[in-house]
């Protein structure tokens, strides 16, 4: 059993909605993360899960905040952390990576001195000239042709591709414990993110570096993560081995998911979709979310939430139909 | 609390209490605003005299109020009828683009390089005195801004995605101008009209104390603080009852515009 | 409506379009540059026919959908049911071709209801009285899956999936005999993109409509459509039956990109070397000279569009010169 780095306990978090009243948009959800994995997170819009990695980087908005719970992570519990210890982690112990990385990088600042920003604040015993070489052999490993010359650039003058590669050697220069990337392909050509994915894998398998992977596209949770863990309407549903989960769904909803992806053999025929739609905040909500959608309710569904059931070793589900 | 509560708070309050003195003072003011007293010159506020008197003995207080009325007068036909114009002008600059927005924009330009105080006079002597002359001379000097912002506007929405769809569906331009775009620059708009209604509120007791405006012995909050200068020292309250309202007023407007863009435009 | 045209005949023609934007850089220093968008692009689209337009960003896939709809100026010639763009008014040829884009929220007048868009294509083509304009709407709406009470409901009080319903029947209104839709569900979550390629689906048996349909998914795209089009820097470079452009690739960036989306389904966890080698680029050259893994020196010039499916078989058009 590998170590657990990051422990998540009951987190719930609330959100304060336009008209002043309070809804959980993350009720009462925990798990792991163990060292060296790959950890995806699917949902759709609503499900929670970007909330939740905001509030492990202490970066929520102001009308998100910790109604309950603990996030773990080596002697600290980053929802109590001081701002203090929270400068000390982020950037070093924890970093994150964003969907768009245009908006991330600070237009009016060259590439060279962005991407050495981060040891500048952690690494105080480096020189200027020992950060520079740093950041350019970074640069080199992440595989951009020429360092030299993107060090010198402006964020503007990069495609795409180019600047999410500088934000994965900005997020991996102090080589972190765990980086997060919160959907860093969703914005990106197909051919490209198929190179950002491959980048990634590296980072885990080279730099050991533990990643948190935000997604709603199963192809891609397919293609990196290892364990997976399904989100919806602030709760987990189902978590597990990706291929386990994906070979086996055990949750209405996983099934759902899965079945709304046209393959190969489905032209010509109709998908099968869920009916409805993903709840926002403010509607009113069943004990289990999904409920409305599933087509298998049952009387437990509309009492309690289901308790965790364990299919098999790394496989749980959050389900009534395993009672 | 919904955002700019507070602010609409404070801004209709303030303004309220205003608008309901200068409505009063159509029926009813304490003394009548030109009788002047030599007995009872420069005394100081008391319950007889709400604001004390003036160097003529005339009562402050229903001068102030009545002097509201003329103000509110001013700067609401100036602003109203600036609106009307600018709107028309920001539209078409805006939408048309092309020669049609460089000659207006070069004209508004033009107007926008004159000093205020130089178009009031250039106004002024060609139309002479009037309670319109210093409307017009007020809206011409306030027209560049409110164009230069509904073009904005205006600019904003052309290359917006659902003037594009309308585009698509065979919309007429002109409908699209009117019934789409336009509405849309509503909330820039209130919130501008309320800002320059502070601000011709400010300009027309600058000209009417420069001798420019209305003319006495109507009474006017600027030609109030004009008359009151001589005796400042005597009879400060002179002065500070029109400064008063002014300052009312204007932050009251100023909260207004300020919960507007809170509520509709944050 | 006219239904008297002989079945088969091309809803849509696009012969020789190119187009071209100025770059005006940076006021009087930088001279201005005329960069091509669209190299020379024909295709046609039949009755009742789905036509699939992939591409990665900056092929110039919607760059031509905007002008097929007319919204941008082009040089060549593009016909729609026959009428050809220039030759009629404006408001004559938007009766006959729509469109449904990406974001479905910007897409409608926030101030305006739900009902009172919807009729904004009747009131501009003076089609009804009032009374039947309701009525239209209304019945549109339950077509489109949505209780007809949403006329009198802002765009605001709608779930994204919902609005995009709206634009779609929005679109229908006039009954056109071709829609294009632009990234339609790639604003969309999953499960709710599943339900409008559902709803394609649905209103294409009852009514008599073509489609282009722009994506840069290539499982969609093959899913929903009959033909498909891939297109690479301004042109393209394969066409022919969805079968055959997904099941037997041909031109080598076809290739790269089924081999780069990611599959959900897949097992292996292999890091497919994709199919793609770096070289300098050529002026004049292939549009994919750069990134050929088979690149000769014949590749120098320009290819044509060559017919390279089997006798018998329906055109498979490939712009290459390995093949």
């Amino acid at each position: 059993m590998k170590e657990t780095l990051l422990n998540v306990k009951h987190l719930t978090l609330g959100v304060t909605e336009r008209d002043g009243s309070v809804n959980k948009a993350v009720d009462d959800i925990s798990f792991e993360v163990r060292k060296g994995e790959i950890l995806g997170i699917v949902g759709e819009s609503g499900c929670g899960k970007s909330l939740t990695v905001m509030t492990l980087m202490g970066l929520m908005k102001d009308d998100v905040f910790v109604m309950d719970g603990q996030i773990l992570f080596g002697q600290d519990d980053l929802v109590r952390v001081t701002p203090e210890r929270r400068r000390q982690i982020n950037g070093n112990d924890l970093s994150i990576i964003y969907q768009e990385p245009m908006t991330s990088l600070n237009p009016l600042i060259k590439i060279g001195r962005q991407v050495g920003e981060p040891l500048r604040l952690h690494r105080k015993d480096l020189s200027e000239k020992e950060i520079d070489r740093m950041v350019l052999e970074l640069l080199t490993e992440v595989g951009i042709q020429n360092p030299g010359q993107i060090m010198k650039s402006y964020p503007h003058q990069l495609s795409g591709g180019m600047r999410q590669r500088v934000m994965i050697a900005m997020a991996s220069i102090c080589r972190p414990r765990i980086l997060v990337a919160d959907e860093p392909t969703t914005a990106l050509d197909v051919t490209t993110q198929a190179h950002v994915l491959s980048l990634l894998k590296r980072v885990n398998e080279e730099f050991g570096t533990t990643i948190l992977f935000i997604s709603h596209d199963l192809g891609v949770i397919n293609r990196v993560c290892d364990r997976v863990l399904i989100m919806y309407a602030g709760k987990i549903v189902e978590r597990g081995k990706t291929r386990d989960i994906l070979n086996h769904p055990a949750h209405q909803y996983t099934k759902g998911l899965i079945r709304s992806i046209p393959t190969r053999d489905q032209k010509g025929k109709d998908l099968i979709c869920i009916p409805g739609r993903v709840p926002s905040t403010m509607d009113p909500r069943e004990p289990c979310p999904f409920a409305p959608r599933c087509g298998h309710t049952m009387e437990a569904c509309r009492q309690t939430f289901p308790e965790c059931r364990e299919l098999s070793k790394d496989h749980i589900v959050y389900c009534h139909m395993f009672d | 609390m919904k955002k700019g509560t507070i602010e609409f708070r404070i801004g209709f309050t303030l303004t309220g209490i205003i608008l309901f003195l200068a409505i009063l003072s159509i029926f009813y003011t304490p003394y009548d605003i030109n009788a002047m007293d030599k007995t009872a010159r420069q005394l100081a506020p008391s319950l007889q005299h709400l604001f004390g008197t003036d160097n003529y003995g005339r009562d402050i207080f229903s001068r102030a109020i009545t002097g509201s009325r003329f103000t509110l007068l001013v700067a609401l036909s100036t602003v109203g009828s600036c609106t009307v114009i600018a709107s028309a002008l920001g539209l078409i600059s805006g939408y048309l683009g092309g020669p049609v927005d460089e000659i207006i924009m070069r004209l508004i330009d033009a107007i926008s390089s004159f000093p205020d105080i130089l178009i009031a006079l250039i106004v002024v002597t060609i139309l002479s005195y009037g309670k319109y002359t210093i409307v017009i001379a007020l809206c011409v000097t306030f027209v560049p801004s409110f164009t230069r912002i509904v073009r904005t506007a205006t600019l904003q929405f052309k290359n917006a995605e659902f003037v594009r769809n309308l585009r698509v569906f065979g919309v007429s331009d002109l409908r699209i101008l009117l019934v789409h775009i336009f509405p849309n620059t509503f909330p820039l708009l209130l919130s501008t009209i309320v800002i320059g209604l502070s601000n011709a509120i400010l300009a027309e007791a600058a000209m009417s104390y420069l001798g420019l405006g209305i003319q006495p012995p109507t009474p006017s909050w600027g030609r109030m603080l004009q008359e009151s200068q001589a005796i400042i020292y005597n009879a400060p309250w002179a002065a500070i009852a029109p400064g008063i309202m002014i300052v009312m007023t204007i932050m009251g407007l100023n909260s207004i515009g300020e919960g507007i863009r809170k509520r509709y435009l944050a | 409506m006219d239904n008297t045209k002989p079945a088969g005949e091309d809803i849509l023609r696009v012969e020789h379009v190119s187009n071209y934007y100025s770059d005006n850089g940076l006021g009087i220093l930088r001279s201005r540059k005329r960069s091509q968008v669209l190299q020379d692009v024909s295709l046609t689209i039949g009755r009742d026919e789905f036509f699939g337009l992939v591409g990665e960003s900056g092929c110039g896939k919607s760059t031509l959908g905007n002008a097929i709809l007319g919204l941008i100026p082009y040089e060549g010639k593009i016909t729609v049911a026959g009428l050809e763009y220039g030759k009629v008014s404006r408001k004559e040829f938007t009766r006959h071709i729509q469109a449904v884009f990406q974001d479905p929220l910007s897409a409608m007048n926030p101030r305006r209801t739900i009902g009172d868009t919807m009729k904004e294509p009747l009131m501009a083509h003076g089609i009804g009285t009032p009374e039947e304009q309701e009525a239209a709407v209304r019945a549109m709406l339950e077509t489109v899956g949505l209780d007809a009470s949403y006329a009198d409901r802002y765009p605001r009080e709608l779930s994204g999936g919902q609005r995009q319903r709206v634009c779609i029947g929005a679109a229908l209104m006039l009954e056109p005999e071709l829609i294009i839709a632009d990234e339609a569900i790639s604003a969309l979550d999953v499960s709710v993109g599943s339900q409008i390629l559902n709803l394609f689906r649905t209103i294409d048996v009852e009514r008599d409509f073509s489609m282009l349909f722009i994506s840069h998914n290539l499982n969609v795209v093959y899913y929903l459509c009959d033909r498909i089009a891939v297109m690479y820097k301004g042109s393209i470079v394969e066409m022919g039956t969805a079968d055959a452009v997904y099941n037997d690739p041909m031109h080598p960036y076809t290739r790269l990109l089924l081999s780069a989306i990611p599959d959900y389904a897949s097992e292996d966890d292999g890091d497919r070397a994709l199919l793609e080698r770096f070289r300098p680029p050529v002026e004049g050259s292939c549009a994919f000279y750069h990134r050929c893994p088979h690149a000769t020196d014949k590749c120098k010039k320009v290819p044509e569009l060559r017919n390279k499916a089997y006798r018998g078989e329906e055109e498979h058009l490939v712009r290459c010169f390995y093949l």
